[in-house]
């Protein structure tokens, strides 16, 4: 992984030195609430519901032990003792003081991390295929591109007050594990003409009150031109798009106001004019960066495939969690290892202090110290020798996070809904909580297999509700807590918008009415087809007829 | 109204030159006509911001200079906070209309609130982090090479060392005082090939240009001369005087960089590595001189093979060596530079105390050995 | 309709309630009311001036029933925000 120098720290400590003088400057009231406002969203900072909430940036899913430990320490001692993993691979503090937060930077500052850009109108934190580097069906590590962008777009002089924020998600595998459809800007890297790589870009994808896919901009892109590409993007944006209306102020609405093809022309005569200003990063830079993500030296860990199966026989558990949690990597005698923080009853991608040091310690002892953040709120240890597992198994097993259920209708994404944000219209973790009951028993949740089910507390969005298989939307009705359900999104390669189902359910009925679709899918599939492709088959109406028919 | 000059950060003086406001959603067309009206007019253009969280007037300014090529002034107004002060610099503008009560502290502080960045800009007074890893690779490979000179107690090895590892020009700049001289006898010795040169600045004592004579015969080489330009020495007596480097220190350096530092740097275009007589008992302030250090600007490497030299070592070597010297050493002058500006030093004393007597005792150099970074504005 | 004004206290964020006496307060129940349109105008000022003063931010008024003589909120979201908590128990609490 990336690992910073002299250079990487002494920026990170002016900014530290720069957020707590503006601080200062809030608290003696040189600054208004209006203009520290989008300073402190900069650095990750909301006001929410209850006091302010810090985002912590964890760029493209990637983290070391050490980092995980140190963000342990950061909710035990500047927190109420817990965290949320986000959609975006970052995680979330609750309580925090703002009088507390320069120290709480410095100390993430210790471990080489930030709060930087995590918020506000402007580049966001890059997202990337949290299995980079392990995968079996990658191209190339988009990890290195994701950290070139992440370079680039660090306090950028011209793209730090935009119309709106900008998000990137990169992938760099055949799979899109980093829902790139639904990004301001997404970009996958493709074989090009002569064995060549380079990048595919889209824009103009998002969720909010008005989803959008986004649509392709560039075939392919040699590699050493992305940022210069990227720069000619984002200055049209800044120059043309909303500013007199912030839901209408993303890159969708004036892709899709212009057209895709009026955009693109725009983002190509710049392009050429700015090629030669020296904005992508020399070769020797590229070389540099990519030096600190070449693959790790696996020892050779050779698996006794019969004692491996007689341990899985002997354990259903065990068996069932390395159906559902560990997936291919690159080296057959590696894995890699989904730790799921979504057992029935967890609010979906909170994390305790003390989970965070285990978690900690099973990938210093058995992932070479690494972990990753996902898009679904879970975490991923990417390099588990396969003679390692059982034991992993065991350690997590006493730490309560071996749930066996990723991809399943229980590995519900969900955001904080109404219990902590100050957008939401209704609350989204009780939801979880009663679908996740619900459905708690494992068999039954394998039996119904591959669904993805994602709740948002409002129209922002934020648990992406939108490409869920099963869509939950939290909404105000005359004051009291309602949700929309829709269904047929997918946040994947086949990326598609659900589409509302029908009338909205009060709280007490939306678990029903969801065992209801599943019930409806359930009695319609066709040769264990998955959810999704039954939906696809059959279309709404049998689930509208289901829900609403009898009433 | 008072501006804040953002290559300068301080509130400029004196009148304000007349803006003319180009509209933040103006067409290419629309910006080429407000460029036309304020070049012919000798004045600024004015981006303007509704509120400091709308920045497209970062992008107009980007687009001012690197699309329409302009030159002149660009000018913030309206709403923009301090914490902006580097995006607007780096972005193309020069000021900032100052409006209500912002302190110009703020503004100051903010400037020097970085020091670096990640992305080249339309201008880029902090080190970029590409050039920071060319500067981290450069000084790893002159640590290394300084390991290796340490290692030997041979001067003509030492310089074999240099010509082994540094591929490219070598230049060795003499004065002909006493340490260069025991370098160029090692040069010679070694066998290395060495571009040769001296700075004559026009104020040389005779002495020296006489030794200069005598080395020449005796390394049986010649010794490249490079004076300063004859426009630049007039330009330099005009303003200042014949003697106006001891009126003050501006005008010394501006002395020394007409009669030095600009032949210099014609001398060493091109070198890879630039071999000196430095050594760390010469003052303090070159205590800790290295045996090699990466030069940013000209793009060289440093090579002081004497750096751990005594004055003992340097008059044994001397003896040993047979090696002509400047009389001038044996009259009490450690240090020789231009006549007007070096003295004899006393027993005990620093032995750079006879140059530019009359200054401070800090920071003595003529700017040969440490330059400051630029502030380079694109 | 009677109302209270309510805000995040600026050093860390918490909910505040407008106490009559001007001093902002934790507990919903000891927050001033207002019944009518003057006794909002004057909460309103009072906040205006706390908000000068860097003590809170984001004030706003905010219907409540009375309940024994005591204001006490009525949507959900003003429910949580009194209780200073969420409605389910956190991960950190879970054992």
């Amino acid at each position: 992984m990336y690992r910073y120098d002299e250079f990487d720290r002494d920026f990170l400590a002016d900014r530290n030195r720069d957020f707590r003088g503006q601080v200062a400057r809030r608290l003696a009231g040189d600054l208004s609430e209006d203009e520290f406002k989008p300073l402190r969203l900069m650095n990750g900072l909301y006001l929410q519901l209850h006091a302010y909430m810090l985002r912590v940036a964890i760029p493209y899913g990637v983290l070391s032990s050490r980092q995980l430990r140190q963000l342990g320490m950061i909710a035990r001692r500047w927190d109420k003792g817990f965290g949320h993993w986000t959609t975006r691979q970052n995680i979330q503090f609750n309580w925090i003081k703002l009088t507390d937060v320069p120290d709480i930077l410095e100390a993430l500052a210790e471990v080489d991390m930030h709060a930087i850009q995590t918020s506000g109108n402007c580049i966001r934190n890059v997202t990337a295929d949290p299995l980079a580097g392990a995968a079996a069906d990658e191209i190339e590590d988009p990890r290195v591109w994701a950290e070139i962008i992440r370079q680039w777009s660090t306090n950028h002089p011209e793209f730090s007050f935009l119309p709106r924020k900008f998000k990137f998600a990169i992938t760099g595998a055949l799979e899109d594990r980093a829902a790139i459809a639904f990004h301001d800007i997404g970009i996958r890297m493709v074989g090009g003409p002569g064995g060549t790589k380079g990048f595919r870009i889209y824009a103009g994808g998002g969720q909010g009150r008005t989803p959008y896919v986004a649509q392709e901009v560039k075939d392919f892109l040699e590699p050493g031109q992305l940022l210069s590409y990227l720069e000619a993007m984002l200055r049209v944006y800044n120059m043309h798009g909303r500013r007199d209306n912030m839901y209408k102020a993303r890159i969708k609405i004036l892709v899709n106001a212009i057209g895709v093809d009026a955009y693109r022309d725009q983002v190509e005569a710049e392009w050429k004019r700015i090629q030669s200003e020296g904005i992508d990063f020399p070769a020797e830079e590229v070389e540099r960066i990519r030096a600190h993500f070449a693959a790790p030296k696996l020892p050779n860990m050779r698996v006794d495939e019969a004692a491996f199966s007689k341990a899985r026989a002997k354990d259903a558990g065990f068996d069932r969690w390395v159906r559902h949690n560990v997936s291919q990597h690159r080296n057959p005698q590696y894995a890699i290892v989904s730790v799921a923080f979504k057992e029935p009853g967890r609010p979906p991608g909170d994390a305790s202090a003390t989970e965070m040091e285990q978690v900690a310690d099973a990938a210093e002892r058995y992932s070479r110290g690494e972990v990753r953040v996902t898009y679904s709120q879970n975490v991923i240890l990417p390099h588990v020798a396969r003679v390692d597992l059982h034991d992993l198994y065991s350690d997590l097993k006493s730490a309560g996070l071996v749930e066996g259920n990723t991809d399943l209708i229980t590995d519900i994404i969900a955001c904080p809904g109404l219990d902590y944000c100050n957008l939401a219209n209704a609350r989204a973790i009780p939801v979880a909580q009663d679908i996740t009951e619900r459905f708690s028993d494992p068999k039954r949740a394998e039996d119904i297999g591959e669904l993805r089910l994602n709740i948002s507390g409002c129209i922002n969005a934020c648990g992406h509700h939108h490409a869920g298989h099963i869509g939950i939307l939290g909404v105000d009705k005359k004051g009291t807590e309602h949700y929309q359900i829709t269904l047929g999104g997918s946040p994947g390669d086949d990326a598609s918008v659900g589409s509302i189902l029908g009338p909205s359910f009060p709280a007490e009925d939306i678990t029903d009415a969801i065992e209801n679709i599943v019930e409806t899918y359930l009695a319609k599939r066709q040769d264990g087809e998955a959810f999704l492709t039954t939906y696809k088959r059959i279309g709404a109406d049998p689930f509208k007829e289901a829900l609403y028919g009898t009433r | 109204m008072a501006l804040v000059d953002l290559k300068t950060a301080t509130r400029s003086i004196g009148a304000v030159r007349n803006a003319i406001e180009v509209d933040v959603a103006a067409t290419p067309q629309e910006r080429t006509a407000v460029i036309v009206d304020a070049v012919l007019n000798g004045d600024a253009i004015s981006v303007p911001f509704a509120k400091f969280s709308d920045g497209r007037g970062f992008s107009v300014a980007r687009l001012l200079r690197s699309e329409h090529g302009f030159r002149g002034e660009i000018r913030a107004t309206g709403h923009v906070i301090p914490d902006q002060a580097l995006h607007l610099l780096r972005s193309g503008f020069d000021t900032v209309e100052l409006t209500g009560g912002r302190g110009d502290k703020h503004w100051s502080d903010a400037l020097a609130s970085y020091s670096g960045a990640y992305q080249r800009a339309q201008r880029n007074p902090l080190e970029l982090r590409r050039e920071a890893s060319l500067r981290q690779r450069k000084q790893k490979a002159a640590a290394g090479l300084g390991e290796s000179l340490s290692a030997t107690a041979s001067l003509a090895y030492r310089i074999g060392i240099v010509a082994e590892s540094v591929p490219g020009r070598l230049a060795f700049s003499t004065s002909l005082g006493k340490e260069d001289q025991a370098v160029l006898h090692a040069i010679v010795a070694s066998g290395v090939e060495v571009d040769v040169f001296t700075l004559d600045t026009g104020r040389h004592f005779p002495e020296t240009l006489k030794t200069l004579k005598a080395t020449e015969e005796h390394f049986g080489i010649k010794i490249q001369v490079m004076e300063p330009e004859a426009k630049d020495i007039e330009e330099l007596i005009a303003r200042d005087g014949e003697f106006g480097f001891r009126t003050s220190v501006e005008a010394r350096k501006r002395c020394c960089e007409v009669r030095k530092v600009i032949p210099l740097n014609r001398a060493l275009k091109g070198a890879a590595a630039w071999i000196t007589g430095l050594r760390r008992e010469q003052s303090a302030g070159r205590a800790n001189v290295p045996f090699a250090s990466w030069n940013v600007n000209p793009d060289l490497y440093k090579i002081n093979p004497l750096a751990d030299w005594s004055e003992a070592d340097l008059e044994a070597y001397i003896r040993a060596n047979n090696i002509p010297v400047n009389p001038l050493h044996a009259e009490g002058f450690a240090s020789i530079g231009c006549q007007p500006c070096t003295r004899a030093v006393a027993p005990g004393e620093d032995l750079r105390a006879g140059r530019w007597w009359w200054e401070n005792e800090d920071g003595k150099e003529c700017g040969l050995h440490n330059r400051p970074r630029e502030l380079e504005v694109a | 309709m009677p109302n209270v004004f309510t805000a995040n206290r600026l050093s860390d964020g918490l909910v505040v309630y407008l106490g009559r006496d001007g001093n902002w307060l934790r507990d919903l129940a000891s927050a001033g009311v207002a019944e009518d349109k003057d006794g909002i105008a004057v909460l309103e000022a009072m906040a205006a001036q706390s908000a000068k003063d860097q003590i809170i931010v984001g004030a706003y008024p905010m219907d409540v029933e009375i309940d024994a003589g005591k204001p006490r909120a009525k949507s959900v979201r003003e429910r949580i925000r009194a209780a200073h908590r969420p409605t389910i128990k956190p991960v950190s609490e879970a054992n």
